[in-house]
C-alpha cells in the first residue's frame, strides 16, 4: 500500500472544502460548516503559521482520498491531538484505517518526540472507539453532552496511547510504513 | 458457524441476506469498509469467533473468516 501524508497545498482548498461539507465526512465531528473560498483561504494562512498543528493531504496510490491532522501540538507538556477522515468512501478499508493510526504513533513519538497522543470522539460513533482500541490505545473517559450541534448535545471518548504503550506494541504488528512530508525547520519542535 | 460469519457480516455491513458468498472479496464490497469491519469483527469476537487484528488484516474474501470457526 503506498500512501504518502503531504502536507496541505493551497491547490488543496477546493478539495477539502468539498470533502469537510459530506455528510458522511461531518456526521460524527463537532460541526458541520458551510465553507466558503475566502474562509478556506483564511484557514490555510493559519495553517501554513501554526506551529501547534499539521494539516495532511492522504495521498494512495497517487489520489489524494482524505485528511489526517494533528493538533494542539505541545512541546511543553509532551502531548497532541490528532483526527482523519478518509473522503473517498471506497477507499475506507481497516487495513488502510489501521495502517494510518500506526503510521501517525510512529510519528508522533518518533520524529516529533511526545509523550502522548489524544482523542476525542464521539461517543456515537462507536466503530471509531473501537478502532482506537485495536491499535493499541485505551479509553480515559466520557465527556457527557460535550458537543451541541443540529439540536442535540453529544458525549464524547476521550482516548490516549503513551508512547512507551506504542513502543511496547509496535513489535508486535506488521504494517506497511507511510511517507510524512514535515515542515520546514523552524525551531519550533523538540528540546 | 460459517452461516453465522456471513450473517453478520451482511447485518453490519447493512446488505441483504444472502448478498455475500464464500468466494467474495471483501475489496469489492464497498459497505465492507473499516468501520463496518471493526463492528463485525468485534460481534464475531461475542460470538466465540475471535479473529486476532493483525490476523484480521490479511482477509481477503469471506471464506478466509471461516478459518477462525470452531465448528
Amino acid at each position: 500500500m503506498n500512501v504518502q501524508l503531504r502536507l496541505v497545498r493551497e491547490d488543496d482548498l477546493p478539495r477539502i472544502k468539498n470533502w469537510r461539507m459530506q455528510p458522511d465526512v461531518t456526521r460524527f465531528m463537532n460541526t458541520d460548516p458551510v465553507l466558503t473560498d475566502e474562509g478556506q483561504r483564511r484557514w490555510y494562512q493559519t495553517v501554513c503559521q501554526a506551529a501547534d498543528q499539521r494539516q495532511w493531504v492522504i495521498v494512495l496510490e497517487g489520489e489524494p482520498i482524505g485528511m489526517l491532522y494533528l493538533i494542539d501540538i505541545d512541546f511543553d507538556n509532551h502531548h497532541c491531538s490528532w483526527g482523519y477522515y478518509i473522503a473517498v468512501a471506497e477507499k475506507r478499508s481497516l487495513p488502510l484505517a489501521m495502517f494510518l493510526e500506526w503510521n501517525l504513533y510512529d510519528y508522533v513519538f518518533d520524529v516529533l518526540k511526545l509523550h502522548k497522543l489524544n482523542n476525542e470522539t464521539f461517543v456515537e460513533n462507536a466503530a471509531v472507539v473501537k478502532l482506537h482500541l485495536l491499535c493499541g490505545g485505551h479509553q480515559d473517559g466520557v465527556m457527557p453532552q460535550q458537543v451541541y450541534k443540529n439540536g442535540r448535545y453529544y458525549d464524547v471518548s476521550l482516548g490516549s496511547i503513551l508512547a512507551g504503550e506504542w513502543a511496547a506494541k509496535k513489535t508486535k504488528h506488521k504494517y506497511d510504513r507511510f511517507v510524512f512530508e514535515d515542515l520546514p525547520q523552524t525551531g519550533e519542535g523538540p528540546a | 458457524m460459517k452461516e453465522k460469519v456471513m450473517q453478520v457480516l451482511e447485518e453490519a455491513a447493512g446488505l441483504a441476506p444472502g448478498t455475500l458468498k464464500p468466494e467474495t472479496k471483501l475489496a469489492e464490497v464497498p459497505a465492507l469498509d473499516s468501520l463496518v469491519m471493526v463492528m463485525a469483527l468485534s460481534e464475531l469476537q461475542e460470538q466465540g469467533i475471535e479473529i486476532p487484528i493483525d490476523e484480521a488484516l490479511k482477509l481477503s474474501t469471506v471464506a478466509d473468516f471461516f478459518g477462525y470457526c470452531k465448528e
